[in-house]
């Protein structure tokens, strides 16, 4: 590994230290660039700059965090950590680094999962991520370029079928749950209302957090008349659409062309009801398993023994063999209350009975 | 309007080259192999999108483009004119091509000659013919990103070679 970074120039001098502080910076700031609310706003900010863009910026431009970490750290540290966010022009042999900031067991979801189920008050998303770790290794990638990649020794199966169910749980129970996202299509609305004038450079996405944030929804939700001023209410006093479809956890895309057409024909014949359509959709994981005819697109993962023997994940873990890839769920929403009961079942009655037309 | 699933950038581009494939009665197949270095090779020629190529085994691959692929079928977009679509896929475009490419005429028109010339070029050419060139590109601008000097040549031949094993014969 130290002969590898060895060769990169910015740490010829120091290798292994030097890519440990990479990987730290990187890992710790690749999401710097996030608006509040994460990617509720992101629709808002301006073109072509989603967060990992925004992230880069921050990362390399001299007066946000450029001059500094290379000050800090060491010269081209702001450089190769941005190559390490986006991947262009990332040096093969950093691509470890990369591996270990956002692959399929990465330090982003290690982190994640288990911060949102605490704060989250949910038992999901737990996983023994010390062990986890312990039983991480390096193999030679003979497939790639040369490069190393992260595969894990025998006895870290369980631990990484337990990430990966971590990841499946959290996604349908918490993140994708249908109440964040109807609050999410609220956030997204009522970011759309205040326009473009909050994010349009990235010194004003950095000047907002969540609290300050929620602090002016508040006033919004007071506020008189301002086209934000509904969406900011609705948050405000959780008075939110109700469910009246949702589909399976794996629905296809020709079922969910066909739930659209639902969509429209339920709202036309209840113009006095305001609807609103849902598609939530999630990678659980990309790995490679044997019953996959085209290899294309999965990741090949390996488990190591203790001879040596490498075996990809899947041919050894009957439960990732059953965990769903996706999760593709398309829910309609309608603005009724709890006192309009019999129409809310009409409703979906109606929904579901269109749905399978 | 009769799009219900598909809107976006990639999507129309990935249309786009369908169109041309169908427009000048292209009689070979553009498969998903085919669309993946297609747009491979748009990317590197300076055609902004979102999708981000990895080496797998058939090349620079973007699991994106099979989803947006997918879309496009269910909304009428492209169809599917294999007779053992399993085996292999041959992607024309449908009815509602032409809706989503007005969304982004502006656009498309802008990247024209880029996109004109890429297709034109590689329509032609067999899957493996667009792998190894897709793959050998990807190598060499992998290697580069490592630094060092060249010449080049022999480096990206040997991990060319060693990323195929004895798929392709070097002479």
């Amino acid at each position: 590994m130290e002969e590898s970074f060895k060769s990169v120039e910015q740490l010829s001098d120091q290798p292994l230290g030097k890519a440990r502080q990479l990987v730290r910076v990187a890992a710790l700031l690749h999401d710097i660039g996030h608006c509040c609310f994460s990617h509720a706003a992101e629709e808002v900010i301006q073109k072509d700059s989603d967060h990992e863009s925004l992230t880069v910026i921050v990362l390399t431009q001299p007066d946000l965090f450029g001059d500094l970490l290379n000050r800090l750290f060491f010269p081209g540290c702001s450089d190769l950590a941005a190559k390490i966010i986006r991947l262009k022009g990332l040096p093969p042999q950093l691509q470890v680094l990369r591996d270990i900031v956002s692959g399929q067991v990465d330090a982003d979801r290690t982190d994640y999962l288990l911060r949102d189920s605490h704060h989250c008050g949910v038992d999901y998303g737990l996983f023994d991520f010390r062990r986890m770790i312990e039983c991480l290794t390096l193999r030679q990638d003979p497939v790639g370029l040369g490069g190393l990649e992260i595969a894990i020794h025998r006895d870290g199966i369980h631990t990484f079928e337990a990430l990966i169910l971590a990841r499946y749980q959290m996604n349908t129970q918490v993140y994708y749950h249908r109440l964040r996202r109807i609050y999410d299509l609220y956030l997204k609305e009522y970011f759309k209302a205040r326009g473009k004038v909050d994010f349009d450079a990235p010194q004003k996405v950095l000047q907002y957090n969540d609290v300050t944030m929620l602090a002016t929804i508040m006033q919004d939700a007071n506020g008189s008349g301002a086209p934000s001023q509904p969406w900011a209410k609705r948050i405000r006093d959780r008075v939110h659409h109700r469910l009246v479809f949702e589909s399976d956890e794996d629905t296809g895309a020709a079922q969910i062309k066909r739930m659209k057409l639902a969509f429209e024909r339920i709202q036309s014949e209840n113009e006095d009801v305001n609807f609103l359509w849902d598609l939530a959709q999630v990678s659980i994981h990309k790995l490679l398993l044997p019953d996959d005819k085209e290899e294309g697109d999965f990741v090949q993962f390996y488990v190591i023994d203790r001879d040596g023997r490498e075996d990809l994940i899947g041919e050894r873990s009957p439960i990732l063999r059953k965990i769903p890839r996706w999760f593709q769920v398309f829910r309609i929403f309608a603005d009724l209350g709890h006192d309009q009961k019999p129409l809310l079942q009409e409703i979906a009655d109606k929904c579901k009975e269109y749905a399978r037309a | 309007m009769a799009l219900k699933l598909t809107e976006t950038w990639e999507q129309a581009l990935l249309t786009a080259i369908a169109q041309m494939a169908t427009q000048s009665n292209f009689d070979g197949f553009l498969g998903r192999t085919a669309l993946q270095k297609i747009l491979y090779f748009l990317q590197i020629s300076g055609v902004p999108m979102k999708y981000r190529f990895d080496l797998y085994h058939y090349g620079p691959y973007c699991d994106l483009i099979s989803r947006d692929v997918e879309w496009l079928l269910a909304d009428g977009v492209l169809k599917d004119e294999s007779t053992n679509p399993i085996k292999y896929s041959n992607y024309r475009t449908s009815d509602e091509a032409d809706e989503l490419l007005e969304i982004h005429r502006k656009d498309l028109e802008m990247y024209k000659t880029i996109i004109d010339t890429v297709v034109k070029a590689l329509l032609p050419l067999k899957p493996d013919h667009l792998e190894m060139l897709a793959t050998i590109d990807y190598v060499y601008r992998y290697i580069r990103a490592g630094g060092g000097e060249g010449p080049w040549k022999k480096r990206v031949i040997d991990r060319f070679m060693q990323v195929k094993k004895d798929k392709f014969q070097y002479s």
